[in-house]
């Protein structure tokens, strides 16, 4: 198939606009983009940057037009979720939602399903393609080309904000280069304070299963997997966390992963680079100690 | 009476532990039992809050095959006031999505509530193509619905990566929840479930759209990851936490 353009429809995080920009340019250097933002200037490598200052909902109609006339639209994130669907439908356009993986050459597309137990492969017929992708699965594409921006207008508000909470994120798991993982194992929100203890110790933050969050004991913040952070991190202790699938699909691009669980048939430990079979608490509290001790 | 349209779809059980996957063809196969989505729970918890507070009835609507009727049932125990059962064992999302707009028009629903995503395929297609099908705004990271001047507007909380919107609407719209702990699923007590037993199921006939010509979906595999794992003594903790801690100093993971 031979894609004339490329239309890029993100929000103005950096990541997320360079994951799109990198996917971007492997279809085409005819790439223009439409950016929900109120900057004035943008990094991106396109030849042509829209702004909307409004929010997805209220932009459809604004936008449709302007998609028509690329043969690739590429978006991921809550943009995505907002409009992939719809544009596919108005444009009668294919599809492949949740891409987290690109042959380029043979023009197949992957995705996984059921908790990243399956890939599926899916290969799109027709032009125009809307392709909506996984963030924090491609790399990214770095510029120091600062675009300008020509702005947009949405005809129509349907949508009114009456108000925006910012969520003070306390810790920013996905950028930590430590962090320090407790699951259902733990047993307790004190459990955790000692976890923390052993963050502290390495320079790191905690993280959580969902089974640790679903049971109170941390907040949503703190979550690692599928519904989570998604790590980056050198170092990733799990405590008393089985390895699900969901979960682990959060660890995947971690380093070195240390596993400890009571369970030598636990998943976690095919996952890990160094198992140890014990208690959680006993291993946490001989590792606290060792770690004072060469602190001083 | 405002009436309320909980999207809700039958799943494998996520838990399945990765050694116990298989897949027949491109799905999962084996004898698992089937759960309610774990976001389709979120879904109906949304719909029964907006519900108590407003004078609607909430449908619970799926597109699904006969034997998971069972399963789907839950959402009556859970409280919804009727189950709409459409058979099919089709999961093509723009069929399923047809289908369920088809039924949301038919039911006069004004407020759709679906799971974020379904917990098997994943594939987030289904809310905003039923939006899109029925030209309704569509909502996705929802997180709560109230009612606002007795249902002529609504206000829906928007959870997005570093803020909570909290936007009004005047119109008929289609709405994807997202986890939070407002939304945590209620457990179905005793009452609810013998309540349950009277309560309405109406079977509807699938209707064969004409097929939407998406992507064509070819083999499905189950990646295989090969990591080199390493088990530390057990005998004596203080010693294999010294041995570990000088490992990771050598691999310059600290
Ligand atoms: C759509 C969807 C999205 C999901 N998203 C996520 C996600 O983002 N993140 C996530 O984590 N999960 C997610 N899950 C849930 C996931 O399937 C698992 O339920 C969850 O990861 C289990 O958490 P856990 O390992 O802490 O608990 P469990 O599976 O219960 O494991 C607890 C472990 O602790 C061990 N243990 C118990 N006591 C001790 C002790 N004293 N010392 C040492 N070990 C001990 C046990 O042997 C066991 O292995 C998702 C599920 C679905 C369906």
């Amino acid at each position: 198939m031979i894609i004339k353009n490329v239309l890029i429809i993100s929000d103005d995080d950096k990541d997320r606009l360079g994951e799109l920009n990198f996917v971007a340019k492997k279809f085409s250097d005819n790439i223009d983009a439409i950016v929900f933002t109120n900057k004035k200037e943008l990094e991106i490598d396109v030849k042509k940057a829209y702004g909307i200052n409004n929010i997805p909902p209220n932009s459809i109609e604004t936008i449709l037009p302007l998609a028509s006339k690329y043969d690739v639209i590429l978006t991921n994130g809550t943009v995505g979720a907002h409009i992939g669907g719809i544009l596919t439908l108005k444009l009668s356009a294919s599809c492949v939602f949740g891409v987290s993986e690109i042959k380029y050459d043979e023009f197949i597309f992957s995705h996984s399903a059921y908790g990243d137990k399956a890939v599926i492969d899916y290969k799109p017929e027709h032009l125009p393609l809307v392709l909506i992708l996984k963030e924090k699965y491609f790399e990214q594409l770095t510029t120091n080309q600062l675009m300008e921006i020509e702005w947009l207008e949405c005809k129509k508000d349907n949508i009114e904000i009456v108000k925006e909470e910012k969520i003070e994120k306390e810790v920013e798991l996905d950028k930590a280069k430590i962090v320090i993982g407790g699951g259902r194992g733990i047993g307790s929100k004190e459990g955790f304070a000692i976890l923390e203890r052993i963050a502290k110790l390495f320079g790191g933050v905690v993280g959580a299963s969902r089974a640790a969050v679903d049971n109170g004991w941390i907040s949503h913040q703190y979550q690692i997997g599928q519904s989570g952070a998604m790590l980056s991190a050198s170092l990733y202790f799990a405590f008393g966390i089985s390895g699900a699938t969901q979960h682990l699909s959060g660890i995947k691009n971690v380093k070195c992963v240390v596993a400890i669980n009571k369970d030598e048939e636990a998943p976690i430990f095919k996952r890990a680079r160094y198992n140890i079979v014990a208690d959680w608490k006993d291993f946490a509290m001989a590792l606290i100690n060792e770690l004072e001790e060469t602190n001083g | 009476m405002i009436n309320i349209g909980v999207c809700i779809k039958a799943v494998p059980d996520y838990e399945v532990p990765a050694e116990k996957f298989y897949l027949q063809g491109n799905r999962m196969s084996g004898d698992y039992k089937y759960v309610l989505g774990l976001y389709d729970e979120h879904a109906l918890e949304v719909g029964l809050q907006l519900r108590s507070k407003l004078e609607s009835k909430l449908y619970a609507i799926s597109y699904t095959k006969k034997e998971y009727v069972s399963t789907l049932k839950k959402a009556l125990s859970m409280g919804a006031d009727e189950l709409i059962i459409i058979e099919s064992s089709n999961d093509d999302p723009f069929q399923t999505a047809y289908n369920l707009a088809n039924i949301i028009e038919k039911y006069n629903i004004e407020i759709v509530i679906l799971g974020r995503v379904s917990s098997d395929l994943e594939r987030e297609m289904v809310p905003p193509l039923v939006a899109g099908i029925l030209n309704r705004i569509y909502l996705p990271y929802i997180v709560s619905i109230s009612s606002e001047s007795n249902g002529k507007s609504f206000l829906c909380v928007q959870q997005l990566d570093n803020k909570n919107l909290h936007l009004l609407i005047k119109e008929k719209f289609v709405a994807s929840i997202t986890d939070a702990p407002c939304n945590l699923p209620r457990i179905p007590n005793l009452k609810e479930i013998m309540k349950s037993k009277t309560k309405p199921l109406i079977t509807e006939e699938e209707i064969n759209f004409e097929k939407f010509n998406w992507a064509q979906e070819l083999s499905a595999k189950i990646p295989k990851y090969e990591y080199i794992n390493e088990t530390l003594p057990n005998d004596d903790l203080s010693f294999t936490a010294k041995l570990l801690l000088e490992n990771l100093k050598k691999e310059h993971c600290l």
